[in-house]
């Protein structure tokens, strides 16, 4: 059987051939979430959350750890069923649009026994689709490794196959939970690369993560999560506009320097050995900061625009990273 | 990391798309697809091939062949005619005829020289009676060797049934002098009692140990709760792993058959489809078990320990390796609760004793009524995610 030869060209992104996917207009959205609610016992793992991703958009679901993103995506993907709420896909309940998703999950979520190519043929098959493993794993730049079983894959190597399988089907969405956790910096980029690609081409995207860059740099619109609640969104330019003008002043100064009363700095902290000083007059706070700690004093000092980090910790109260044990641990 | 140049030459065009083509119907490539690659998968997986495959050949070799090492002798005392009648129901690769007097016999068992003694006692007595002269120091071996007895008794009798009463009209049954002879034994070879006994044990393995091993380990990765969320119904999924489990053991069979008849001239009997409907509705009963266990075992070690539990007494409290009509009471009583009991007794039945489908309907059921049952559990306690996860 040579799949290459009965390949289709062009466009595929709709199959014309079932009539309830034809039926599709372009303005329905992508992922249409609303009031999901889901208990794991007396916790209350998602809150109601609402969510919208409409086509073409590339969303992201930023939250701590046990914020409830994987359930909710879970739930999305027709893995889990809510407490209440309802879930549709291009109008659709989530039956009848499973075909056109592509999903990757946090686990290897392969058979050990095949090779990369014979498992891509095979989950292919399973959406009703005929695909090509080498053209795919190419494109994921996994060309070389379509021979090599599944579980002989390294780390980064089985996250970017996981990525390969959810595209298995040509999806119209591509639902990624997590999909760059625990890789490294370089492979970071790569996929972050391929999920760029994946959404110039026109696919809905919807993934969660915990890291701020990772939305910042890639999503068109932001979801905060804490707490099973969506807490703000928009796109990031958006949120930090929302945020105000204010910038933060960091410098490294000892803790004894009292930087609080300074004029017009509206929060101060102290960690790590710096000074975080958050104010909307940069110019004077650094004048007033030379004339306090003086030529020898001041040894080093930056001025940032407000970020998403800034945003979420506006918004939530903490910190993104340095709050994953405490949120886990508060929920499991 | 290479990326294609093509993806963003002109927007709007997808290449990823062009490898994949759209199917109308889902099922049917599914359903052909999961039945490859399980089967692929099956035979790749190493542990699969040593528990289904070598195991069983192991075994059957060993007990097979347990006395092949050296031709022993067996004495056999009585009319000249009945002795050569009865020389001929032993199996030849193991034992040679010696034809004595009844005192020389037993002298001859005394020192081991001849392994056991037959000894016809009276040539005028109707019955005819035999006595099975064992060397008690042969405490193991005897059990067979009275096996071996009872099946010489057996094809005498039917030789002597055939061959019309005129012919020979002063023997009409011949009596063991020990215990009373089981109706399981009308067979002229140990080999072809063990036969059927290590297929049986060998679709079990496969069956219900491979399967739940494979299943728990395949949710444990997340592998089932990522084909959950595929497009495929989940009767498909069931079809690709029964269906692929079904050619296994039809291989298994096919390699321990062979083996048998090559090595000890045991076939399949003159009823091969009642074999294979034994084997069918056999594995699947063992299957769904093994989907129970699978529900049931929080991981893979805990899989392999539930089964080897359930498997092992089985092995050998169900009249694999002996006549159950041999064992003690409790054992066969206890026996009756043992599904693997009913495949074994069903194929030796078929196999060996020429029984017909009416025959071993009895067993054929109680293989259904335990597969359902164990369908009917399995609903509830089947699980596509890994426990690990919340």
């Amino acid at each position: 059987m040579s799949t290459a030869n009965t390949a289709s060209t062009g466009l595929h992104l709709l199959p014309e051939q079932d009539g309830s996917i034809q039926a599709l207009a372009g303005e329905v959205p992508a992922v249409s979430v609303k009031g999901l609610v889901k208990f794991y016992g007396a916790n209350k793992a998602v809150d109601g959350i609402d969510l919208v991703v409409k086509q073409g958009e590339l969303l992201a679901l930023l939250g701590p750890n046990g914020a409830g993103k994987t359930t909710t995506l879970e739930i999305i993907e027709g893995l889990k069923k809510s407490d209440a709420g309802t879930v549709e896909l291009f109008g659709l309940p989530h039956k009848k649009a499973r075909r056109l998703i592509g999903v990757q999950l946090q686990e290897g979520a392969t058979y050990s026994e095949l090779t990369c190519a014979e498992c891509i043929q095979l989950f292919a098959s399973l959406y009703g689709c005929q695909t090509d493993p080498g053209l795919l794993l190419d494109w994921v730049g996994l060309g070389e490794l379509a021979k090599r079983r599944t579980d002989q894959l390294s780390g980064g190597q089985k996250r970017r196959f996981s990525i390969a399988l959810a595209l298995c089907n040509d999806p119209r969405l591509i639902i990624l939970d997590e999909p760059t956790t625990g890789l490294d910096p370089h492979s970071r980029r790569d996929t972050w690369e391929l999920i760029r690609l994946l959404h110039k081409q026109g696919r809905s995207i919807l993934l969660t993560t915990h890291y701020i860059e990772e939305a910042e740099v890639l999503a068109d619109r932001v979801v905060i999560v804490d707490q099973g609640r969506v807490v703000a969104q928009g796109s990031p330019i958006e949120l930090i506009n929302e945020l105000g003008s204010e910038v933060t002043v960091s410098l490294t100064a000892p803790e004894e320097a009292a930087l609080k009363d300074l004029p017009g700095v509206t929060a101060a902290t102290f960690s790590g050995g710096r000074w975080y000083l958050r104010c909307s007059n940069p110019g004077e706070v650094v004048g007033e900061l030379t004339l306090r700690l003086g030529s020898q004093g001041l040894k080093e000092l930056s001025v940032n625009g407000p970020s998403l980090e800034d945003v979420f910790l506006v918004q939530t109260g903490h910190h993104i990273g340095d709050d994953d044990e405490n949120n886990s641990g508060n929920r499991r | 990391m290479k990326l294609p140049d093509t993806t963003d030459q002109t927007p709007g065009e997808v290449s990823l798309s062009a490898s994949v083509h759209r199917r109308r119907l889902v099922w049917p490539s599914a359903c052909r697809d999961l039945i490859r690659m399980n089967l692929l998968m099956l035979l790749r997986n190493r542990q699969v091939l040593l528990f289904s495959l070598l195991f069983p050949l192991f075994v059957m070799l060993v007990f097979g062949g347990i006395l092949k090492s050296g031709v022993q002798k067996v004495a056999l005392s009585g009319p000249k005619d009945l002795t050569t009648l009865m020389a001929k129901f032993l199996p030849p690769r193991f034992f040679t005829p010696m034809y004595m007097s009844a005192a020389q016999a037993n002298h001859d068992v005394a020192l081991g020289n001849s392994s056991f003694a037959l000894v016809v006692l009276n040539p005028n007595a109707h019955p005819l009676q035999i006595e099975v002269v064992e060397n008690f120091h042969n405490a193991s071996e005897n059990g067979y060797y009275t096996s071996v007895a009872e099946a010489i008794e057996l094809g005498v009798n039917q030789t002597l049934l055939h061959m019309g009463p005129a012919v020979i009209p002063k023997l009409d049954i011949i009596k063991s002098s020990g215990a009373t002879v089981g109706g399981v034994l009308a067979m002229t070879h140990y080999t072809k009692f063990l036969t059927p006994g290590i297929i049986a044990y060998a679709v079990l393995t496969s069956s219900m140990l491979g399967a739940s091993m494979r299943l728990v380990r395949d949710r444990e990765q997340g592998t089932l709760r990522r084909i959950k969320a595929t497009a495929v119904p989940m009767w498909v999924f069931v079809i690709g792993h029964v269906t692929a489990q079904l050619v296994l053991v039809a291989i298994q069979v096919a390699v321990l058959l062979t083996t048998a008849r090559l090595l000890y001239g045991v076939g399949i009997g003159p009823l091969p489809a009642v074999v294979v409907l034994l084997l069918v509705v056999g594995s699947l009963c063992f299957l769904a078990l093994g989907f129970l266990v699978a529900g049931i075992a929080k991981g893979e070690q805990a899989a392999m320990m539930i089964g080897n539990t359930i498997a092992l007494p089985q092995m050998f409290l169900t009249g694999i390796f002996f006549p159950l009509s041999q064992a003690p009471e409790w054992m066969q009583k206890f026996a009756l609760f043992m599904p693997l009991r009913y495949l074994s007794q069903g194929l030796r039945e078929v196999m060996t004793n020429g029984a017909s489908l009416a025959d071993t309907s009895g067993d054929l059921l109680v293989l259904l009524a335990v597969g359902i049952a164990a369908v009917v559990l399995v609903l509830f306690t089947f699980r596509f995610d890994p426990l690990g996860a919340s």
